[in-house]
């Protein structure tokens, strides 16, 4: 049974009269890595803030780990790794010197800091830097440097804001699979993206936000089935046996908008809209198996977080 | 508060951190060398300037050349005195709030300020370490010039505990005006704003006292002041007298030029009863006035960097 670590309750955040957040309610299980998305001044930030206790909300509550922001906010940001979607840094600092100073931040024992960073470094594959200044590193290097300040005090959780903004594809790519590794080391992520790929392929919850509103949240998966009202669904069939394919498929009344087209080795290509559910989609093979179409592939198109994104959002800004 | 000192200082990266950054590079080195050299230009004036004042002037009431050596060097070395501490007294009421002004509104703009006071660092640890990196390096200010009051120690002119006491003054200054900009630079909204406020309270304090100390000299003894308060009973003529004497003593260069002036008058280092009003009335050295004064005002400044920094803001 999962449990849930992160719960926000009813939150609303707002700027001189201006709802930023309004009345959000989501929670995040522990090990989950949450993709929070939205357009820009959605509320993304504003709501990882008052997560990471920096900013206070005008109604609400969020609580990590049983423990209110605002109430126990030492004992939450003990709890808490915070990236944000800058990366602050001070003049004349080595890498090492920025993580060994942090690491005092957070009374870590100077005996203890050198394997400490050592292994940080490696992890996010900044050895080889060790003593160059911050301010010489590349914007991947310093978002993987900023996860690294992030997890000097092993903490359980981790709220990325916009951690792949402005990184090259090779760097995402490695941000990604760093994400990953960390999750199986346990952490539960929070992050906040733009990147509609990142999320899909990271996430296993989303919650998404428009004008301080949630208009989606939940598992992934669960989420796709939920919203997918059509699916699309290619066939391709064995030969010429195009007639019985179409004859099995006038049958089902979910099944809409065939087209077929032969292919270069001869087989026959099917296209159709289908609305049914799983239950449906299996009933739909077996009718076409019992009808003796010989049936070479049969694959459905998933819908994209970037469809789900836009169907569910309308573009409207708070 | 007090108990809490120990471990503000222990282990406080804030420190290690503030006082690398402000030692690594050339604008420190450049900074104490030019501090170094204006005090040197300063205490050759002075000491050229007094020296031939003296040989004149000794020649002419002085036959004995022993006697009038010992008078020039103890001329000379007062001179220095003054001059190095009144030139530290504007560098440390000057320089201290510059560089406090950015010590928590830089964390602002270089956007490290929310990193840092997520950490498990507290905001005492925040600002008493910001504080003490500070002082640190206004005391090697201070401590930098001892060569050059050695000097006037060395010419005659000075006791060593008038030596001490200014070196701890100027330590007292510092600490009262990077409390002070400390504070501000809790609220500024940029490094620029926190320099424009602290000057606007800097410069009046500093200028403004000794111009209303001024004022005031010329009519207490003029007749004016004398028809208004002549006649006067003892609890406000002594009301009055401390008034003035607090109003002298909260001002660092007002304070020192009173403190001297009361030393070399009263020969006591902390108390006396002087003749005010047509009675007597006890009264405290300024410099001691200042030390409590100084050291309410920055705890108090203090405090309230600290409470700004533990709020978590609504905007």
């Amino acid at each position: 049974m999962t449990t849930d670590l992160i719960v926000i309750d009813n939150l609303s955040k707002s700027f001189d009269g201006r709802n930023a957040v309004d009345g959000i309610s989501f929670s995040i299980a522990a090990g989950a890595i949450f993709g929070f998305i939205g357009p820009n001044g959605a509320g993304k930030t504003t709501t990882i803030r008052i997560l990471t206790t920096l900013l206070q909300p005008t109604g609400g509550a969020v609580t990590v780990d049983g423990r209110n922001v605002l109430i126990d906010k030492e004992a939450v940001r003990r709890q808490l790794g915070y990236v944000p979607d800058f990366f602050g840094t001070y003049n004349d600092m080595t890498t090492w010197e920025y993580l060994d100073f942090f690491a005092g931040c957070y009374h870590i024992p100077p005996a203890n800091r050198p394997a400490l960073i050592t292994d940080l470094l490696t992890l996010v594959d900044l050895t080889h830097r060790r003593d160059d200044y911050v301010n010489s590193l590349s914007r991947g290097m310093k978002q993987r440097l900023g996860l690294a300040r992030a997890l000097i005090h092993d903490p359980q959780i981790l709220v990325l804001d916009e951690p792949a903004a402005g990184l090259d594809p090779r760097a995402r790519v490695e941000f990604r699979a760093l994400l990953q590794e960390l999750q199986t080391m346990g952490k539960t992520i929070l992050f906040s993206s733009h990147i509609l790929a990142d999320v899909d392929e990271l996430c296993t919850d989303v919650g998404i936000i428009e004008a301080g509103k949630m208009v989606a949240v939940g598992n992934l998966q669960a989420l796709r089935a939920e919203l997918r009202a059509t699916r699309t669904i290619y066939l391709t069939l064995l030969g010429n046996q195009l007639n019985a394919a179409l004859a099995a498929l006038s049958y089902a009344p979910q099944v809409t908008d065939v087209t077929h087209s032969q292919n270069a080795e001869g087989d026959w290509d099917l296209q159709f809209a289908f609305s049914g559910d799983k239950v449906a989609v299996s009933a739909l093979i077996a009718r076409l198996v019992a009808a003796g179409v010989p049936l070479l592939s049969f694959r459905e198109e998933a819908q994209s977080l970037e469809e789900m994104f836009m169907q569910l959002t309308e573009g409207i800004v708070s | 508060m007090i108990k809490d000192v120990p471990a503000v200082w222990r282990n406080n990266p804030v420190v290690v951190n503030e006082l690398r950054s402000r030692m690594r590079g050339r604008r420190t080195f450049l900074l104490l060398t030019a501090h170094l050299v204006l005090l040197s230009i300063l205490v050759f004036i002075i000491y050229i300037t007094v020296y031939q004042e003296t040989q004149i002037s000794n020649a002419y009431y002085y036959s004995g050349s022993f006697q009038r050596a010992l008078e020039a060097s103890s001329t000379l070395g007062k001179a220095i005195f003054y001059g190095t501490v009144t030139l530290l007294l504007f560098v440390v009421t000057l320089i201290g709030p510059a560089f406090t002004a950015g010590a928590i509104v830089s964390e602002k703009e270089r956007q490290t300020y929310d990193l840092l006071v997520i950490t498990a660092l507290s905001p005492k640890a925040i600002i008493g370490g910001k504080l003490s990196a500070i002082l640190v390096f206004m005391g090697l200010l201070v401590l930098a010039t001892l060569p050059f009051q050695s000097m006037a120690f060395f010419l005659g002119g000075v006791a060593f505990t008038e030596i001490i006491l200014s070196v701890g003054l100027l330590l007292l200054t510092a600490l009262l005006f990077c409390s002070l900009g400390l504070y501000v630079s809790t609220f500024a909204r940029s490094v620029t704003i926190a320099n424009m406020i602290n000057y606007a309270f800097v410069i009046p304090m500093l200028l403004g006292v000794p111009f209303m100390a001024f004022l005031t000299g010329i009519l207490s003894s003029g007749f004016f002041f004398e028809r208004f308060f002549n006649g006067l009973p003892y609890l406000p003529a002594a009301a009055i007298t401390y008034g003035i004497l607090f109003f002298l003593s909260i001002n660092p260069l007002s304070m020192a030029v009173t403190s001297e002036i009361f030393i070399q008058e009263t020969g006591s280092y902390f108390f006396s009863v002087e003749k005010f009003f047509d009675f007597n009335i006890p009264i405290v050295a300024p410099w001691l006035i200042f030390t409590v004064f100084s050291l309410v005002m920055s705890a108090i400044f203090i405090r309230a960097a600290v409470r700004r920094v533990e709020r978590v803001p609504h905007k």
